[in-house]
């Protein structure tokens, strides 16, 4: 087991040995513009170009990218051009927003998303077609409008929630709590009329399985047969749908964040790339492949815990 | 192991049906599904819309009126209003319709023509081709999608298109995936290696061959990433990535969101719309993957009980019998619709501690008979007729919940298949003891011995060993030893045993008869053994029922049956003992037919 | 509804030459500028917490890269600057320095420093500390160096006088030092890490580093010990960052914020109860910049009918009604409507008169001429008109989406000929000569001839603002007749402010708390 829990991490890093090497040789080509855009407007081609040296940008690009990865294994990801944040601790700062965000809501997604799926399937008929419509209604309505709508009600009228900004849970768990709450509900919708129609499926699929019919016979319980066994073996593949919408996730909280100002990942590797922060975006490059190495691990050793045929040993 | 199992009659009645249904063009059948139909007309109306926009619209796109900022919806000429540019929002949504749509093209376009290259190549050619485009597309996987993107802006100069082709590539490793493992499973069929041996070539093969199987997983694969494809340009749009000039959902709901308390329409529109499209992509595509992978079934309460058909007033014809069925009548009612009666009044009845084998070969509706008497028809399934007496009371109309106190405890089942019968993420003796638990009400741990007793007595040498295994480690007759300890474990009076031996070996199935005809003798239960080989029942039942085409054509004691048989499909199913051994020389059957004839 | 702010409360701080206004203050033993609290009312006013919202986030604090605009807000509530301007005039004031003089041929410029500063650390703020700041952004790449260009030494003479030594006069210099130049930095720690981040400086407010959250909030607290602390009403100043307008309309009906330029149309939407409403008619000019007058690349740029046709197909009024809600002013001028130099006869040069636009097109021989241009975000909104505009008289305009990293280089890389440009006032003496003096960034080709050369050289060697006035005024005038660029509108802004808070920006918008005042 730990032997190929690091055979799949020393694959990842591998990956993102590559993809950042690869972002690297894009972003080359923009030295220049950044140097201009730290200068601002009234900048002379001499300054920029000293600027260039100083920073050392004019250097061949591959002995950038060694001195930027000799860097990164110590653990230094440089500091942004713009702001002179150390990249690093600011992208792990901005990471644990958006995971305060994007956790919740999967969790919330994945048990709405059981409860419901579940439901039309071991119910059938009116509930079945009702829970297709809440899924549908899902898909249709758009997150933003929800979002402000949200906001109107809660925030500005009843004031019961804050409209944008974000309190750290260490800070005060309940502010926490209210300042994602409506990000969360937005994310939620979206997923769930996702996610449950993928439970649905596969609730169906295991309810017709000749095991079911056995367990039946033996008397077994239809909460049990239900709830102990279809939705265990249907778990198995909804886990992969679900480790999917977690990476997914990060691109829906880019446009939440953005919209309630929340200081997250996807924001602030947003504007990292619009300014072309170099250093920034490379660093959130780095983490970005790491976090998803680590995503799929986890999603294939709980995959293990559920299926037992799919255990690594 | 799944190949040798013999269709039940869902299955025969859904490959009929496939049958009936697969000379019908996809097109055809597509049309009969109401989602589909819905979902596609509503994009074609749409995507219509879009090509005509220039029949359709007085003004271009960027056209923009500064007295009309910020018209209502209806102002004469402007349909829906204008946007805070004073730009028709209708003319725009209409072209918005357009970027979509080309989006879509190239994002689902480049997906499939890279995925499914690569999937033929990796799935095709040997192991380190394989390895290498696996990893290549592990790496595309990785890359952070929309950030990716909206780094190389510069690269793509904001052009939409070009946006999209990288965002296929990006998507294409769906499409790998689907490609490469259809083409792995298709690779080693026969008329691939046939195609191989006749001597065309690679390509051809994989063009003619491989192709033609894989098609149905892309187009359903393609309407998911045309909505994923339009759904990113939309966003990338609205984050006002990319040139401002294009008309897109994305750029029209920014602008709307801009708006938003001032001219609250202006987002619903192009939000409205583009959910409209997306929503009917999806399930368009669930539409699609309907008919051509088959259907999923509607989902059914859990527990409902069997269906009974209204006035049903057949009565018993004996009550002293362990089981009388009466005058039987199960039909289904198939994906086509109208109900077919594949049990039509079978009566048959065992005795206390007598041994009845139901033979008949595959749709004659036996296993049906079985699986109602213990009340497990699937959903689709009716009771149109009769009566099922078991021990004096009748089961037919019973609810689950008053159904279960006999099942397990007093009436038992024995699967045919037994691997899919367990279920796969629980160790053995977890869902032995959850059986004997709701079956008897006892303590776990006197469950646990009883089930450690009962798999030793069914032949288990290891039993600790087994009640520690999960279903795949151990072998096939091994799990039909579990399913029988499983079974017996209640001292059920009746044991209902469905072709218990088909999907075995040889030689496990003349072990698993001897230990089901002891357990018999043992617990002095009666069973109804199913099958539709004759060798098995010989030496076991005290009584024979040949079932066809859902009724009882003749019935009676083993050895009559098999001395003087009457009826024509009788002779003929004892005739195929001898047949199978002389011809194909099947050793059970040739094993069995030499002790039906000692 | 909306409660316009009057005047009667502004600083009146007479504009003195500034030797006689540092006499005066010699005198009386007061520094700095009376207070609105001491002249206005005789109950002390409570401190509020000012949070007000910005659209960009700060980039670096350190002195010689701090950005102005919004940026301002954070850092020069940290740093002191040594100058400051009126809000309500634009006048120059003492901030740090409380007096200035320029030698006669403008090359040698002596600052006084105020007595008794101290940095956040206890150090004190001395002449050799201004100096060192000075010298420092000199030598080092960044945004405020360009702006020192003409400096050629800094020199602390004694504890309070800084003497700065000059290749040739800058006109804008002083102006400068109200901004980002003006930037004073602690030398003790200025060349540290934190300087970027956390710098320690003489300014009304320190960082809270632990409620800040980089990007996105910057919470500050204010320092009893600041030489001015009682003109700061504000016991902490927040600074949200905001991008999106729909987000800073929530957040300040939240009151999460209490201070946020609103939408005009949202105004109404504003409960006047709880919300003072500030308009400002003027505090950016938008206009199409005509980079390549000369016509060196595109000769129909280089002819004057076409950029007079250019500006007489633009309708200004309907600009101003439809894109920017009538908030703001025509115009047809680069100079702030607030200035001296400001001619409102010249706004009716090009009434709009696309016909006669097309005629002067046509005449000319250019009609059909298409004209790449970058779409950045700043053109979002007026593309289309700008388009319409150009096909009005016979031109044809094609936006070419231009990353926002690649905005800077855009204007100056030679592809284009023509440039949207929304431009925030900074001083009389700076608004022209940015746009159209030779090394002006808004003249990337360097464009100037005769006229030009004759009224910049008279500019450049007229130490005394108003002795330099006519020649500022013929050149607006040359400007608006030569149609070098087409100005379009003023673009104004509506603070909304609650809690007592108003807003005091006119001339001067300046993004620093002096734009605040509490009356209540």
């Amino acid at each position: 087991m730990p032997v190929y829990i690091i055979r799949r991490l020393g694959a990842g890093l591998v990956l993102a040995l590559l993809v950042t090497f690869i972002t690297f040789l894009l972003l080359s080509t923009s030295f220049e513009d950044v140097a201009r855009t730290i200068l601002g407007p009234s900048a002379t081609p001499e300054v920029t170009e000293a600027l260039i040296a100083e920073r050392g940008w004019d250097r061949p690009v591959f002995v950038q990218y060694v001195d930027w990865l000799v860097n990164a294994a110590q653990g230094n990801f440089g500091v942004s051009v713009y702001t002179s944040l150390p990249v690093g601790p600011t992208v792990l700062q901005r990471l644990a927003v958006t995971l305060s965000v994007i956790i919740p809501a999967l969790i919330l997604t994945v048990i709405l998303s059981t409860i419901l799926g579940v439901w039309s399937a071991s119910r059938g008929g009116a509930v079945d077609r009702l829970a297709q419509g809440i899924s549908l209604v899902g898909y249709i309505v758009p997150g933003l409008l929800l979002a402000i709508g949200l906001v109107v009600i809660f925030a500005v009228q009843l004031k019961w929630l804050p409209a944008t900004g974000y309190t750290p849970p260490g800070e005060d768990p309940a502010a926490w709590a209210r300042s994602i709450t409506i990000p969360v509900i937005v994310l939620v919708i979206g997923g769930v009329a996702n996610m449950a129609a993928q439970v649905r499926g596969r609730m169906i699929d295991e309810l017709r399985r000749d095991y079911v019919r056995t367990l039946r016979t033996r008397g077994t319980s239809t909460t049990s047969i239900v709830l102990r066994h279809a939705l265990r073996n249907a778990a198995s593949p909804a886990l992969t749908v679900m480790s999917l919408e977690f990476i997914g996730m990060f691109g829906g909280a880019l446009i939440i964040e953005n919209v309630f100002a929340l200081p997250g990942y996807g924001s602030f590797a947003f504007n990292a790339s619009l300014q072309g922060d170099i250093p920034v975006i490379m660093g959130i490059t780095a983490f970005g492949v790491l976090l998803v190495t680590g995503v799929n691990l986890l999603t294939d050793l709980a995959n293990g815990w559920l299926n037992p045929k799919a255990r690594v040993h | 192991m799944e190949a040798m199992t013999a269709p039940s009659t869902e299955h025969i009645l859904a490959i009929e049906d496939a049958a009936a249904t697969s000379r019908i063009p996809i097109w055809k059948r597509l049309l009969k599904d109401p989602q589909a139909v819905v979902t596609a007309g509503i994009l074609v109306i749409i995507f219509l819309l879009g090509i005509l926009t220039p029949f359709l619209t007085q003004h271009g796109p960027n056209d923009a009126d500064l007295s009309m900022v910020n018209a209502p919806v209806g102002t004469p000429g402007y349909l829906l209003g204008a946007d805070e540019t004073g730009r028709d929002i209708w003319t725009r949504l209409l072209h918005s319709i357009n970027t979509a749509a080309i989006s879509a093209i190239i994002g689902a376009g480049v997906a499939l023509v890279v995925g499914v290259i690569a999937g033929l190549i990796g799935g095709y050619f040997g192991a380190v081709t394989r390895a290498s485009t696996e990893w290549i597309f592990n790496l595309v996987m990785t890359f952070p999608g929309i950030l990716l993107l909206i780094i190389l802006m510069p690269v793509t100069g904001g052009d939409y298109r070009f946006t999209m082709l990288i965002f296929g590539v990006l998507l294409s490793p769906g499409i790998y995936r689907i490609v490469r493992n259809l083409v792995v499973g298709v690779k080693n069929e026969l008329f691939v290696d046939a195609a191989r041996v006749s001597g065309l070539g690679n390509l051809r093969i994989l063009r003619r061959h491989v192709l033609f199987v894989v098609r149905g997983p892309i187009i359903i694969a393609a309407a998911f990433m045309a909505g994923s494809a339009i759904a990113v340009q939309s966003g990338l749009a609205f984050l006002g990535v990319g040139s401002l000039e294009i008309p897109s959902f994305g750029a029209m709901i920014a602008s709307g969101f801009r708006n938003l308390y001032i001219a609250p329409t202006q987002f619903l529109w192009p939000s409205l719309l583009l959910g409209v499209i997306t929503a009917s992509l999806v399930l368009l595509g669930n539409a699609l993957r309907d008919t051509l992978e088959g259907s999923k079934p509607t989902p059914v309460k859990v527990g409902i009980g069997q269906k009974v058909a209204p006035g049903n007033d057949v009565k018993a014809r004996d009550a002293s019998a362990l089981l009388e069925v009466t005058d039987l009548g199960i039909a289904y009612r198939g994906p086509s619709g109208q109900p077919r009666e594949v049990v039509r009044g079978v009566s048959l009845s065992v005795a206390r501690g007598e041994v009845v084998g139901v033979v008949g070969e595959s749709g004659s509706g036996k296993t049906q008979t079985a699986f109602a008497t213990l009340g497990v028809l699937p959903a689709e399934a009716i009771i149109t007729r009769g009566s099922i007496l078991f021990d004096g009371k009748e089961l037919v109309g019973l609810t689950d919940a008053r159904m279960r106190p006999l099942r397990g405890k007093e009436i038992a089942y024995i699967p045919q298949e037994p691997m899919s019968n367990l279920d796969p993420s629980y160790r053995v003796g977890s869902q032995l003891v959850e059986g004997v638990r709701s079956a008897l009400g006892v303590s776990k741990k006197e469950a646990k011995e009883r089930v450690l007793a009962l798999l030793e007595r069914c032949g288990i040498n290891d039993p600790h060993r087994t009640f520690d295994s999960y279903p795949h480690q151990i072998s096939g007759g091994m799990a039909q030893r579990v399913l029988i300890a499983g079974a017996v474990a209640s001292r059920p009076r009746l044991l209902i045993a469905d072709e218990p031996t088909t999907a075995l070996d040889v030689t496990v199935q003349a072990e698993i008869l001897d230990l089901l005809r002891d357990l018999q003798s043992e617990l002095d239960m009666a069973m109804l053994l199913v099958t539709h080989n004759f060798g098995v029942v010989a030496d076991i039942c005290d009584r024979i029922v040949v079932m066809q085409n859902g009724a009882v054509v003749e019935e009676g004691p083993a050895i009559e049956i098999f001395q003087n048989p009457q009826d024509e499909y009788t002779r003929m199913l004892l005739g195929a003992i001898l047949d199978e051994s002389a011809v194909r020389a099947d050793p059970p059957a040739a094993a069995l037919a030499e002790g039906v004839l000692q | 509804m909306s409660t316009f702010r009057t005047d009667r409360r502004a600083r009146r701080l007479a504009v003195l030459p500034a030797a006689a206004l540092a006499a005066a203050l010699a005198i009386t033993g007061c520094a700095g500028s009376p207070s609105p609290a001491a002249t206005d009312s005789a109950a002390p006013i409570e401190e509020k917490d000012l949070a007000v919202a910005a659209v960009s986030a700060p980039n670096s604090l350190d002195p010689a890269q701090v950005v102005d605009g919004q940026q301002m807000f954070v850092w020069s509530s940290i740093l002191d600057t040594l100058l400051r301007k009126s809000p309500e005039t634009g006048e120059l004031e003492p901030g740090a320095a409380e007096a200035w003089e320029y030698n006669e041929e403008g090359t040698e410029l002596t600052l006084t420093l105020r007595e008794g500063m101290t940095f956040s650390s206890g150090d004190p703020v001395t002449a050799d500390a201004v100096a060192a700041t000075l010298l420092r952004s000199k030598a080092t790449p960044g945004s405020v160096q360009s702006r020192l260009a003409a400096v050629e030494d800094v020199v602390a003479t004694d504890d309070l006088t800084v003497v700065i030594t000059f290749s040739h006069f800058d006109p804008q210099f002083l102006d400068n030092l109200a901004q980002g130049p003006g930037a004073i930095g602690d030398p003790a720690t200025m060349d540290e890490e934190r300087t970027a981040t956390d710098p320690v400086g003489s300014g009304p407010f320190t960082l809270d580093v632990a409620k800040t959250v980089p990007g996105s909030s910057y919470v500050l607290t204010k320092r009893d010990d600041y030489w001015d602390a009682e003109n700061v009403p504000f016991k902490t100043l927040t600074v949200k960052v905001l991008q999106d307008p729909t987000a800073s309309f929530n957040a300040l009906q939240a009151g999460e914020i209490n201070a946020a330029t609103v939408q005009s149309q949202l105004v109404a939407q504003l409960n006047p109860d709880q919300f003072t409403i500030t308009p400002n008619e003027a505090v950016a000019v938008a206009y199409l910049n005509i980079l390549d007058r000369g016509g060196e690349t595109w000769p129909a740029l280089g002819d004057k009918r076409v950029r007079q046709a250019i500006n007489l197909a633009i309708d200004r009024e309907g600009v101003l009604k439809g894109l920017f809600s009538d908030m703001g002013l025509v115009t047809t001028q680069l100079v702030s409507p607030y200035g001296a130099i400001y001619d409102e006869s010249l706004n009716e040069t090009y009434e709009y008169d696309p016909e006669a636009g097309k005629e002067l097109v046509e005449e000319a021989g250019y009609a059909g001429e298409t004209f790449k241009i970058p779409s950045t975000f700043l053109s979002t909104t007026i593309e289309p008109v700008l388009t319409q505009a150009f096909s009005d008289i016979g031109l044809t305009l094609e936006w070419v989406a231009v990353p926002p990293q690649q905005a800077q280089s855009a204007a100056r890389s030679g592809e284009y000929g023509l440039y949207y440009q929304i431009l925030g006032f900074n001083s009389d003496s700076a608004d022209l000569a940015t746009t159209i003096g030779p090394a002006g960034f808004g003249n990337p080709r360097a464009y100037t001839d005769p006229t030009l050369d004759k009224l910049f050289g008279e500019i450049d060697s007229t130490v005394d603002f108003e002795a330099a006035l006519p020649a500022y005024q013929e050149l607006n005038e040359y400007v608006v007749d030569e149609a070098f660029v087409a100005p379009i509108v003023y673009m104004g802004a509506n603070w909304a402010t609650g809690d007592g808070i108003t807003y005091a920006g006119k001339a001067n918008t300046l993004s620093t708390i002096r734009l605040f005042a509490v009356t209540e």
